[in-house]
């Protein structure tokens, strides 16, 4: 064959092999389309029925509860809700929700068992009925949902004290039903009890600082702080400027900051460094129950926009921890403790960055999180950063498994406050919207592995291979996660002695079902923006992992936290929706952590996005 | 209105601009959560239960980092969160919540502080084990987890009502490993500091008193 004949067949049957793929693609996505339109429509539906239902429960009135029923209403087996008594310790009670009188149920029986209900209950102070998953289409007037009921409330004591006196509780409830089309519009035509539990409690086991002029006041003072402690998060006001201005990612503003518990001069009192948009501090523990705030006093700046984390490490192994700041919009920086020239008894901060060998990503380095580990068994801590992308230019790909951010980097610990970026012969290509990194050693060889946590994406497990590269093995040992992942956090959650996972993640079917997300829509609205090229890799991994089953797989997406077990061999089961650690709503930070001192880690999520001046959700 | 309702937007950014939100919350006023581990049940399976209202943990603003540590040397882990000013105008969103653990110190517990010699000097990456009565507890050292946060590098272990612990175990990053039976002849105590100092030995210390 001459050369330009070789050549005309090496452009030319890739666009064949691609125009193939392309008509078969179109054909088996054309059905998945007409599916993922009925699926939005019944989980619009769906949506509707539970917002009547939730009215009903919080106007204490079961007659408008039955509105969503169907005349033909019958389940071959309910009963009215009972609560069993699981557990009592530390003020805290926990039931267990069963059935009482199980029988074949009537539209009129579901009424009565709504009733009883609503007779236990004094006051809702706020309630949800969400759904949690379109489970099974059965016909186009009819589907199978599973939903979520929570209530907030009181009620009369069980104490049994005063008869009069009444308790918090918290009721979350998953039931299972089938929906039916009618001339009245979609209505329950069957139910099942999930599970259902309700928990008491005297809301002491915790006491929210704010007010308290000392961490160990029996009561609030009226003081503008908590022991001290009066930071204040503020946005980036950097984002408010034209350099900065974020047009292509707005909601960017809305990210920051973490917080860092570190006894960072080494006087046995853990002290607390707050990250921020605008003015990070740091408040040194003065061993009194009180807080002082010492950003400048120790040499911090009193203003350094845009840090989103702080960690405070010992990189030159002389007994104090030193400082890496990870920044956004500008680069991150680096700080050697050393002692204090005044008071030989405190630390300061003497900024080092310039000799770090860290280099920023261009005019600021969209750094989110940090987290040091000695990857390399040399004796010294070596730092893996991991980026965002840049909200002025880039929006996330896909709404699921985003490529497209700036980069994460593994820096080595050269010593003398020196760094390498050796993330390329590491042979990590993280490129994720990077919200959590965690270092643990899953496999007990000896080498710390690395958990990455991405926004709008598939999370990693990077294995270290033990000579300096680290190799993908998320879908191998279990551990891939495809959620909004927001936080990493390793421990041993079970007892066994090896390090399990748990990730933040979005729980909200409500979003997924409410609208219809499939392959073939995105490659169309790629086309139609002229992103297809830069999307394209992006759809093939993602054909790689899942196929083109794009509706199961945004069931995957959020379905929220997970807790991965780790076996002890190298492979992680999820046990999320088994063990119920998946609860709903938008979580970031997320640790394990035993607070009651029984011996087992309890698990600590915190939750929300945007709080805004209604409490309408978007 | 329902922004997925404008997916097909989503590449204008369009999605994300609060003029597009108004004064309407994205998933705002929403509780955090304390799962409290109530260990296996008969089939195996981890039974865990949400006790944050119960225990007055589940505050409602908009918070990002989270960091655990034992602020007032009592013996168990408090937390500090970091919230989001968010988009509601009130000030009062965006302050640090403290919030301290009056429940943990009614129980028996062990902390321990590592300082390596071979192995990096903060012993980041240690895992320590702690054995009662047959069944074991392990913690991690770390610098940085969770969503941009670090916790605390001091490990505490919750005993219950146990008054000592069998032996304790500590795998350096280094790769050795050292087990801990006894303090100078006495069997490893309830409510102290324990200070491993890296092939060199264990003392016992109380928490540093105010």
């Amino acid at each position: 064959m001459s050369k330009r004949k070789k050549r005309a067949v090496f452009y030319v049957s890739p666009l064949i092999i691609l125009l193939v793929v392309f008509i078969l693609v179109k054909m088996k996505v054309n059905n998945l389309e007409e599916n993922a339109q009925q699926l939005a429509q019944m989980g619009q539906a769906a949506q509707k029925v539970l917002g009547a239902y939730r009215e009903g429960i919080e106007k204490f009135d079961a007659a408008r509860v039955l509105t969503v029923f169907n005349n033909q209403f019958a389940s071959e087996r309910d009963g009215f809700w009972t609560e069993e008594l699981q557990s009592e310790r530390d003020g805290v009670r926990v039931y267990q929700w069963r059935l009482d009188q199980v029988k074949p149920f009537t539209k009129a029986d579901v009424g009565e068992q709504v009733s009883r209900y609503l007779r236990t209950i004094n006051t809702i102070e706020e309630s949800k009925f969400k759904l949690d998953s379109v489970e099974r289409i059965i016909s186009p007037e009819a589907f199978v949902i599973r939903s979520f009921l929570w209530i907030r409330g009181t009620r009369q004591s069980a104490n049994g004290a005063t008869p009069s006196a009444t308790e918090a509780f918290e009721t979350q409830v998953l039931f299972r039903m089938w929906l039916r089309a009618t001339v009245d519009g979609w209505k329950i035509a069957k139910q099942e009890l999930i599970h259902g539990t309700t928990v008491t409690g005297d809301r002491k086991a915790f006491t929210d600082l704010w007010g308290y002029r000392n961490f160990k006041a029996s009561a609030s003072e009226g003081a503008n702080s908590s022991a001290g402690i009066d930071f204040v998060s503020h946005k980036n006001p950097l984002f408010f400027t034209p350099a900065w201005n974020p047009s292509a990612f707005e909601i960017i503003k809305y990210g920051p900051a973490g917080v860092s518990a570190v006894d960072y001069d080494s006087d046995g009192w853990y002290d607390v460094f707050f990250a921020d948009g605008e003015r990070p501090r740091l408040y040194r523990n003065n061993h009194d129950g009180t807080f002082a705030d010492v950003t400048e006093e120790v040499g911090l700046p009193a203003q350094m926009p845009g840090i989103n984390v702080a960690i405070f490490a010992d990189f030159d192994n002389d007994g104090f921890k030193d400082l890496f700041l990870g920044c956004f919009t500008d680069r991150s920086r680096l700080f050697k403790s050393v002692a204090d020239a005044q008071d030989a008894s405190r630390r300061k901060f003497v900024e080092v960055t310039d000799q770090s060998g860290i280099v920023p990503r261009g005019d600021g380095d969209f750094v989110v999180v940090a987290a040091a580990a000695d990857y390399d068994s040399d004796g010294d801590l070596d730092l893996y950063i991991g980026r965002y992308l840049d909200p002025r230019k880039h929006l996330p790909t896909t709404l699921f498994y985003t490529r497209n951010g700036e980069g994460n980097s593994l820096l080595r610990n050269d010593g003398q406050f020196h760094f390498t970026d050796v993330t390329r012969q590491a042979g990590i290509n993280e490129t994720g919207l990077t919200l959590g990194v965690a270092w643990g050693d899953y496999n007990s060889d000896g080498h710390p592995d690395l958990y990455v946590a991405n926004d709008f994406g598939r999370d990693a497990l990077l294995k270290n291979n033990g000579n300096g590269t680290f190799t993908d093995v998320s879908r191998e040992t279990g551990a891939f996660d495809p959620g909004y992942g927001m936080s990493a956090t390793w421990g041993d959650i079970d007892n066994d002695g090896d390090l399990d996972i748990y990730v933040s993640d979005v729980h909200s079917g409500q979003r997924w079902y409410g609208q219809a997300t499939t392959l073939y829509k995105y490659l169309l609205t790629s086309v139609r923006q002229g992103t297809i090229f830069e999307d394209l890799p992006v759809y093939e991994e993602i054909y790689e992992n899942v196929g083109t089953d794009w509706t199961s797989y945004g069931d995957m997406v959020v379905k929220g936290n997970a807790l991965y077990l780790n076996d002890g061999h190298g492979k992680f089961t999820d046990v999320s929706e088994t063990s119920r650690v998946n609860p709903f709503g938008w979580f970031w930070s997320s640790t394990m952590f035993d607070y009651d001192n029984d011996g087992r880690q309890d698990i600590y999520a915190v939750n929300g996005w945007i709080t805004s001046k209604s409490t309408q959700d978007f | 209105m329902s922004a997925v309702a404008h997916i097909s937007d989503y590449k204008t950014g369009k999605f994300y601009r609060d003029e597009f939100r108004g004064d309407i919350s994205w998933n705002g006023y929403e509780h955090n959560v304390l799962l409290r581990n109530d260990g296996r049940a008969a089939n195996g399976t981890l039974v865990f239960n949400d006790v944050a209202m119960a225990t007055g943990a589940d505050d409602i603003r908009d918070a990002r980092g989270l960091a655990i540590a034992d602020f007032d040397n009592d013996g168990d882990l408090d937390i500090v969160t970091n919230n989001n000013p968010g988009d509601s105008g009130r000030s009062e969103l965006a302050r640090a919540m403290l919030l301290r653990n009056n429940v943990g110190e009614r129980h028996n517990w062990l902390a321990v502080e590592l300082e390596g010699t071979e192995s990096n000097r903060d012993g980041v990456g240690a895992l320590v084990t702690v054995e009662t009565n047959g069944e074991i507890q392990t913690r991690q050292v770390t610098a940085g987890s969770s969503f941009a946060s670090q916790h605390s590098a001091r490990l505490y272990f919750g005993i219950g009502e146990q008054t000592q612990v069998a032996a304790l175990v500590v795998r350096w990053p280094s790769g050795r490993v050292e087990r801990f039976e006894r303090i100078e002849n006495n069997p490893i105590g309830a409510r102290q500091l324990l200070r491993i100092k890296e092939g060199t030995g264990i003392a016992a210390l109380s928490l540093p008193a105010q």
